[in-house]
């Protein structure tokens, strides 16, 4: 368990200290960055979703992918896998035809990044609020934790999907 | 459960009232407040109170995390409330000349997303060793969205917001 905790921090660390030397890397060369992105935010996001994924697919690499004996769950997990890979077959697309009116990126971006991680971080504290109301022992399961985290996570899309259409 | 559902009616009729008192009133000082920040960070805190409260039903204080983020909790609070007013003594902040401005409420929307983000690493360095939280882990995760939350606040506030 603390071998576990130890790796987990240092893991933690020497992620963050990569992304904080990439963000640094392209503040100092301004004519290099071209886009306007929250990197915070989509950290935030991207940690919450390795996390949502983590509890989603398996338990430490013990459990393997689609053999869980939940029916739903295993249906789930396929959906998930498949939004997954046409969501990235669909940006690799993009980013390959140059579609610059839909990549095109301004202030307005970064601030809908910002809001939408604000509005991730509201849903998951009312959901755990409510499961933490309702719970006994104060122990979070693992399918209370994926509620949780879905939430936010939804919530973050949604938000995200709103702000980039809707503009801030 | 009373209680928290009366702590919670009371803060979500509150921010409502402020939200709709601003919008009446242009000229209010809380008009640059990010409401959704700020409900997000409450609830965050109601939860942390709901788990370290010794009331009701709740298990007894026989941990040693609990009996030190008891005093841990109100201590950093206090803390940041008297460096806050420290620094609002002697600096002035960003806004003791012109009120609150966009500034205000983009610091509390960044404060809510860095918070956010403490709480997920937290959340993941716990759960690479367990798929469940027990109470310690899960006072220790909030706790540190809420010291984020609280630095990032004050940071912002007197570093400004570009």
């Amino acid at each position: 368990m603390k071998s576990y905790l130890i790796l987990n921090v240092a893991l933690v660390f020497v992620l963050s200290l990569f992304y904080w030397l990439i963000i640094r890397y392209r503040k100092n060369r301004p004519f290099t960055r071209k886009d306007h992105t929250d990197y915070l935010a989509n950290y935030a996001g991207c940690v919450s979703a390795t996390v949502f994924c983590s509890l989603f697919f398996g338990n430490n690499f013990n459990i393997p992918p689609f053999q869980t004996g939940d029916a739903l769950i295993d249906i789930l997990q396929i959906i998930i896998t498949i939004l997954f890979v046409v969501s990235a077959v669909f940006f690799i697309y993009l980013a390959r035809t140059r579609n610059s009116d839909i990549l095109a990126t301004d202030e307005r971006t970064e601030l809908s990044d910002t809001k939408s991680t604000r509005n991730a971080f509201l849903a998951t504290n009312v959901a755990l609020f409510v499961f933490l109301v309702g719970s006994d022992n104060m122990t979070l399961s693992r399918s209370d934790l994926i509620i949780i985290l879905a939430c936010g996570l939804f919530t973050g899309l949604g938000s995200s999907l709103f702000y980039y259409f809707r503009k801030p | 459960m009373v209680y928290l559902t009366v702590l919670m009616v009371g803060a979500v009729v509150i921010l409502v009232g402020s939200l709709l008192v601003s919008k009446k009133l242009p000229r209010a000082r809380y008009r640059y407040w990010d409401f959704i920040a700020l409900a997000a960070a409450v609830l965050g805190v109601f939860a942390f109170i709901h788990l370290l409260s010794p009331a009701g039903t709740k298990p007894e204080i026989n941990d040693t995390l609990t009996k030190v983020l008891l005093i841990v909790f109100p201590v950093v609070t206090v803390l940041f409330l008297i460096i806050y007013l420290a620094f609002f003594f002697l600096k002035g902040g960003i806004h003791s000349a012109v009120a609150d401005d966009e500034r205000t409420e983009i610091s509390q929307t960044k404060s809510a997303r860095n918070a956010l983000l403490a709480t997920n690493l937290a959340l993941y360095i716990y759960l690479g060793s367990s798929q469940t939280l027990n109470r310690s882990a899960l006072l220790i995760v909030m706790f540190s969205g809420y010291f984020v939350y609280l630095a990032s606040a004050l940071f912002y506030y007197y570093w400004k917001v570009q």
